[in-house]
C-alpha cells in the first residue's frame, strides 16, 4: 500500500509533464483553417466536460488563458461532423474515437484541444484534438 | 382555445425545420468556475493559484524593499544570451550567423523602451534528430536542455528547433527555482528573421517568448474578466488575435471593457508585422519580476 501511495503521484506528475499545453506557447494558424486570419481566434486547453450523441457533440474547455469556454456542434451525419474535427492536425476519422474516448461520450482524462473559430460564421469552428497519451 | 392552438402550432414550427439544419453549432463562454479538475497545476495556474503567485511576488518585493518608483532606467540591465541551434541529421534547422545576429537586433529593438538589453555570449550547434523534433514538455526537450543549458537564472538560454507544430514556448521567472534546468525559451528556427515561417518570420516569436521569460502573460490572459495579464495599461482581450485585425474590440461590457484589443502588443498572437510594442506597465512588470526571481 505504501508503494502505491508513493508511486501514484509520481506517475501522475510524469504523465502530466508529457501531456500539457503551454501557457507560454505561441500558436500559428494551421493551413486547414480557411477563415481569414484577421477573423480567427482560438481556445487551447483541457476538456473538462464532454458529451457526444448521434446528433450533437459538446465540450467545455478549461483554457490555458484561464477562461472556461463551451462549444456545441449539432449534426445529422457523422461525415459532416468530421469536417470540423482534427486529431493532431490531421483530419479525423471514425477509427480515431478510441484515441480520445474511453467509450462513447466518455472523454479520456487530460485530453487537450485547440478550437479554432471564426468571426464570420460561414466558417465553421474546428476542433483539433490532442490525444491524452 | 383558438389562441392556445395557435401558440401550440407556433411553438412546434421550428421543429419542422430541424432536419434542414444539416449542421449548426453554438459556441460561447462563461465565467471561469474554478472547478479544479486539474492534474498539472504548475503549467496552468487557476485564478486562485495565479492570485497566490502574485501575492507571493508582492511579498518578495516588500521584503526586498522595492517599489514601482525603483523602475530601472532604459538599457540598464544586460541579459547574457546563450544561443543553442539544434538541427537534425540532414542539417534541417541550420541558422546562419547573420540570422542569429538579426534575431539579437530584433530583441534589442523590441525591448528598447525597457531596462533590458540582450548580449549574445555564445552560440552552439547540436545535430540531434530527437532534440530537433522535441515538443513542449517532452522528454527530448528535457534531455536537450539538460545537455545544453548554461548560466543561472539571470541568463537567457535561447533554443531553436522544429518546435513540434508551435512557434515557440518559454518558462516564467517563478519557474526557475523549482526546475532550473528547464529554464529558457524555445522557438521555431524558421521564425528567426529571414526565415520561412511567414507571417511569423521577422523574429518576434523570440520577442514574444522572451516576454514570458521576463514574466509577462498573454494580453488575452483571463479573457474579459478578472485580473487579466496583471498589467493595468493593456486593454482586456477576450481571446487571441491573429493576422492584424485593426479596431478589434472583443471586450465591450463590464469593468474591463475600455480600450481596443492590444493587437500591436508583442504578447498577443498577431502577425510579426503587426506587433511592435510593449506597454509601460509590461516594462514595469518585467523589471520587477526579473529582479525578484532572476536576480537581474
Amino acid at each position: 500500500m505504501t508503494r502505491i501511495k508513493l508511486i501514484t503521484p509520481i506517475l501522475v506528475i510524469l504523465i502530466c509533464s508529457f501531456n500539457t499545453h503551454s501557457q507560454t506557447g505561441r500558436l500559428r494558424v494551421p493551413e486547414y483553417v480557411e477563415c481569414p486570419r484577421d477573423q480567427v481566434s482560438s481556445w487551447q486547453g483541457r476538456v473538462i466536460t464532454y458529451h457526444r450523441s448521434n446528433s450533437m457533440i459538446s465540450l467545455v474547455i478549461d483554457t490555458d488563458a484561464n477562461t472556461t469556454e463551451k462549444i456545441k456542434i449539432h449534426y445529422t451525419k457523422l461525415e459532416q461532423l468530421f469536417k470540423q474535427l482534427y486529431l493532431r492536425g490531421q483530419p479525423f476519422k471514425a477509427t480515431d474515437w478510441p484515441t480520445i474516448e474511453q467509450s462513447k461520450s466518455i472523454i479520456r482524462d487530460n485530453t487537450l484541444v485547440t478550437v479554432w473559430f471564426c468571426q464570420n460564421k460561414q466558417y465553421l469552428s474546428l476542433i483539433n484534438w490532442q490525444s491524452a497519451s | 382555445m383558438k389562441s392556445n392552438k395557435i401558440a401550440l402550432i407556433a411553438s412546434a414550427l421550428p421543429l419542422l425545420f430541424l432536419p434542414l439544419l444539416a449542421q449548426s453549432e453554438a459556441i460561447n463562454s462563461f465565467e471561469h468556475d474554478n472547478t479544479n479538475n486539474r492534474y498539472c497545476g504548475t503549467e496552468h495556474p487557476s485564478d486562485k493559484e495565479a492570485m497566490m503567485k502574485e501575492k507571493h511576488f508582492q511579498d518578495l518585493r516588500i521584503k526586498a524593499s522595492r517599489s514601482a518608483s525603483d523602475l530601472r532606467s532604459i538599457a540598464s540591465v544586460s541579459v547574457d544570451v546563450y544561443m543553442h541551434i539544434v538541427t537534425d541529421s540532414n542539417n534541417n534547422g541550420q541558422v546562419s550567423t547573420a540570422d542569429i545576429n538579426a534575431q539579437m537586433v530584433v530583441l534589442n529593438s523590441a525591448y528598447s523602451t525597457t531596462p533590458f538589453t540582450f548580449n549574445l555570449v555564445s552560440t552552439d550547434v547540436s545535430q540531434n534528430d530527437s532534440w530537433f523534433n522535441a515538443g513542449y514538455g517532452s522528454s527530448a526537450e528535457r534531455q536537450m536542455k539538460t545537455a545544453l543549458r548554461q548560466g543561472d537564472a539571470s541568463d537567457l538560454n535561447f533554443y531553436t528547433n522544429n518546435a513540434d507544430g508551435l512557434l515557440g514556448w518559454a518558462t516564467f521567472p517563478s519557474d526557475y527555482a523549482s526546475d532550473p534546468s528547464n529554464d529558457g525559451v524555445v522557438v521555431l528556427f524558421e521564425s528567426l528573421p529571414n526565415g520561412s515561417a511567414f507571417p511569423y518570420s521577422e523574429g518576434d516569436t523570440g520577442t514574444h517568448e522572451v516576454g514570458h521569460w521576463l514574466g509577462l502573460y498573454h494580453t488575452f490572459q483571463g479573457g474579459c474578466r478578472g485580473s487579466g495579464d496583471f498589467v493595468s495599461d493593456t486593454p482586456a482581450e477576450r481571446s487571441a488575435a491573429y493576422g492584424c485585425p485593426v479596431n478589434r474590440d472583443s471586450c465591450t461590457r463590464g469593468t474591463n471593457a475600455a480600450g481596443l484589443d492590444p493587437i500591436n502588443n508583442f504578447m498577443d498572437y498577431t502577425d510579426d508585422s503587426c506587433m511592435y510594442e510593449l506597454s509601460e506597465g509590461q516594462s514595469i512588470r518585467a523589471d520587477e519580476l526579473s529582479s525578484t526571481y532572476r536576480n537581474l
